[in-house]
C-alpha cells in the first residue's frame, strides 16, 4: 500500500497492521516516479485537497493533480487500485456559505480520466471524506439507504422517509459533504 | 478481483439473494463504520443485491487482522444461539451465514436485521416514563426469552474468577479510594455465593443495550444485534442491569464523563420507583440461573463496562472513564438494596 498525503496517525495506525506504508507529499511523489516500481495493491489519496495545501499554486489544481495521479497510475500494478477522497462543492458555490475549497465527482473523475484511470466507480462519504462514518456507492437505492439511516431522528417520519426515496437521494447525490473515487488498475 | 467483487460473489454463493443466483455483478456495498477507529473495531459493509432499496446482508470485517478473534468468536456465539433456537431464532438475531478467510483478514457474512434501533427515537422519549415502560418491558421479556431458550443444565463456574479479573483490573487502571476498593471485594464474595448454588447456565448477550436493539417495524419483534461480547454464563446479572445503565446513559445530556455518571445517576434513582421494578418484574424471578439484586447487579456491571476494552484488546477507552464515574456514583446510592 502507497499512502499519499501527510496523515501521520493514519499512517501511524496503517504501519501497525501493513508493512508497505510510505507516507509521501505531492512533490515527493512526482520525484519518485522513475525509482518506485509499479507495485502497490494499494495507492491511497485520502485527502485530494491536501496536495493543493504544498503548493502555492492552489488556485491551478490541475497542475498538481495531472502529474501525482500520473505518478499513482505508474505505481500500481495491474489488478491494484487507487483510493481518492476528497470534500463535495456546494453547488451554490457562488453564495457566502459556499463551500470553494471542494470538488465535484465528475471534476475528480475527469483528471483520474485524463491521467490514465479507465474504470472509475463513485461513493458518497458522510458525513465528511476524511472520517466516514458511511461510504457508498452513488447509487438511487444505497444513497436512499444511507439517508434514512443518517437522518433516523429527523421529524416527521414521513419527511426523512420522503428525503431517502431513491429518486430525492439520487438529486441529493450533488450536495453530499464527500466523495471518494475508487480506480481499478487493468 | 477486487474485494468488494469477492464480498459480491460470496454473498451470492452463500444465497444471500436467491433470486439473482448464478450473477454477483449487481451488488452494491456501503461501509459503515462501526464505533470509532481503534484498529480492534469492526465495520461493517451492507450488501445490496440488484438495486433492492434496503440490504439483504452485512459482512463484519476486523480493522486489523490481529483483532480478527473477536469476529470468529461472534460468528460461534450466534452459531450456538442458532442451534439453541432452531427457526425461532428468526427475527430475535441475524442469521450467519458464515465465516471466510480472505487474505489475512476474516470475513463474517450474516443475514440483515431490517428496523430501527431505539436509539432513533427523539430524545423525548428518555422523559416519557409511560412510554419507557413499554420498551423496558418489551426488552426484559425479550431477553428472559433468550436467557430461557438457551439455558442449560450445568455449571461452567467461570463467572467469580471472571469478575475477580476485572475487579483487578479496575483497581489497576482506576486507582480507586479505600471504600471502592472494600465495595469490590464485597462484591467479589456476594458474586460467588450467588452463583454457588446454580444449577443452569445461560448465553448471555453481553452487550444487551438500546443501541442493539432493532425493532422490526413490520412484525414489531425485537432482534438483538452485535452478539460479539456473548459468552456462557451462570448469572444472567450483565445482559438484565446493562440494559438499565445504558438507557440511562444515553438519556444523560451531553458533557463530561464526570458529569454524565452523575447525569445517569440520577436518572436512575428516579427510574427504581416505578420503571425499574416494572422492568425486573417483566424479567421475572431466574429460573435455575443467578440474577444479583438491583444494587450490586449495577455495580458489577459498572466494573465489566470500565474494565472490557482493557481486558478484552489491552486498550482504554473514554467511556470507561464514564462506568467508572458511575461505579463511584451508584455506590453512594441508598435504599435500593434488595
Amino acid at each position: 500500500m502507497l499512502l499519499i498525503g501527510s496523515d501521520e496517525a493514519l499512517a501511524g495506525h496503517l504501519a501497525l497492521s501493513y508493512e508497505q506504508v510510505t507516507p509521501m507529499n505531492a512533490t515527493q511523489v512526482v520525484e519518485r516516479l522513475s525509482v518506485e516500481p509499479a507495485a502497490f495493491d494499494l495507492v491511497a489519496i485520502p485527502d485530494l485537497r491536501y496536495l493543493l495545501n504544498l503548493t502555492a499554486e492552489a488556485q491551478r489544481p490541475q497542475r498538481i493533480f495531472g502529474p501525482v495521479l500520473q505518478a499513482a497510475h505508474r505505481l500500481s500494478r495491474p489488478g491494484g487500485v487507487l483510493y481518492v477522497g476528497f470534500g463535495g462543492r456546494w453547488p451554490f458555490r457562488r453564495l457566502p456559505w459556499g463551500d470553494r475549497q471542494g470538488f465535484t465527482a465528475g471534476q475528480v473523475g475527469g483528471w483520474l480520466r485524463r491521467a490514465g484511470f479507465s474504470s472509475l466507480t463513485y461513493f458518497g462519504a458522510i458525513p465528511d471524506h476524511r472520517m466516514p462514518l458511511y461510504l457508498f456507492p452513488l447509487q438511487g437505492a444505497a444513497t436512499g439507504f444511507v439517508l434514512g439511516r443518517h437522518l433516523k431522528k429527523l421529524r416527521p417520519a414521513w419527511l426523512r422517509e420522503w428525503l431517502a426515496r431513491p429518486g430525492l437521494a439520487r438529486w441529493g447525490q450533488a450536495w453530499l459533504p464527500g466523495y471518494a473515487i475508487v480506480a481499478k488498475m487493468y | 478481483m477486487t474485494d468488494l467483487d469477492y464480498l459480491s460473489e460470496l454473498a451470492q454463493t452463500t444465497g444471500c439473494d436467491p433470486a439473482t443466483s448464478g450473477s454477483f455483478a449487481g451488488w452494491q456495498w456501503l461501509l459503515v463504520a462501526n464505533s470509532d477507529a481503534g484498529l480492534h473495531n469492526n465495520v461493517l459493509l451492507f450488501g445490496l443485491a440488484n438495486g433492492s432499496a434496503a440490504p439483504t446482508c452485512v459482512a463484519k470485517i476486523c480493522r486489523s487482522p490481529e483483532a480478527s478473534w473477536v469476529i470468529e468468536k461472534e460468528y460461534s456465539n450466534l452459531t450456538t444461539l442458532w442451534q439453541a433456537l432452531g427457526d425461532e431464532a428468526a427475527g430475535r438475531a441475524p442469521r450467519p451465514l458464515g465465516l471466510h478467510r480472505h487474505g489475512r483478514d476474516l470475513v463474517f457474512l450474516m443475514a440483515y436485521c431490517p428496523g430501527r434501533s431505539w436509539l432513533t427515537e427523539r430524545r423525548s422519549l428518555w422523559r416519557d416514563e409511560r412510554r419507557l415502560r413499554d420498551r423496558f418491558g418489551r426488552a426484559a421479556r425479550a431477553l428472559r426469552e433468550l436467557h430461557d431458550r438457551t439455558a442449560t443444565a450445568g455449571q461452567p463456574s467461570i463467572t467469580s474468577s471472571v469478575f475477580r479479573a476485572q475487579a483487578n483490573a479496575f483497581q489497576a487502571l482506576y486507582r480507586p479510594p479505600a471504600g471502592e476498593v472494600a465495595e469490590l471485594a464485597r462484591l467479589q464474595t456476594v458474586v460467588g455465593q450467588r452463583q454457588s448454588d446454580v444449577r443452569r447456565h445461560i448465553l448471555l448477550q453481553g452487550d444487551f443495550w438500546p443501541g442493539n436493539i432493532v425493532v422490526n417495524t413490520q412484525t414489531g419483534r425485537l432482534a438483538v444485534v452485535d452478539w460479539q461480547a456473548a459468552r456462557w454464563s451462570p448469572d444472567a446479572s450483565q445482559d438484565v442491569y446493562l440494559f438499565i445503565l445504558a438507557a440511562a446513559v444515553e438519556a444523560a445530556p451531553p458533557g463530561s464523563p464526570g458529569q454524565r455518571a452523575l447525569a445517569a445517576a440520577d436518572l436512575l434513582a428516579s427510574w427504581s420507583r416505578v420503571l425499574i421494578p416494572t422492568y425486573l418484574e417483566a424479567y421475572g424471578q431466574p429460573a435455575g440461573y443467578a440474577l444479583l439484586p438491583l444494587r450490586d447487579g449495577l455495580l458489577a456491571t459498572c466494573v465489566e463496562m470500565a474494565t472490557r476494552p482493557y481486558l478484552t484488546f489491552g486498550v482504554q477507552q473514554e467511556d470507561g472513564l464514564l462506568w467508572r464515574a458511575l461505579f463511584a456514583e451508584l455506590r453512594l446510592w441508598p435504599g435500593t438494596q434488595t
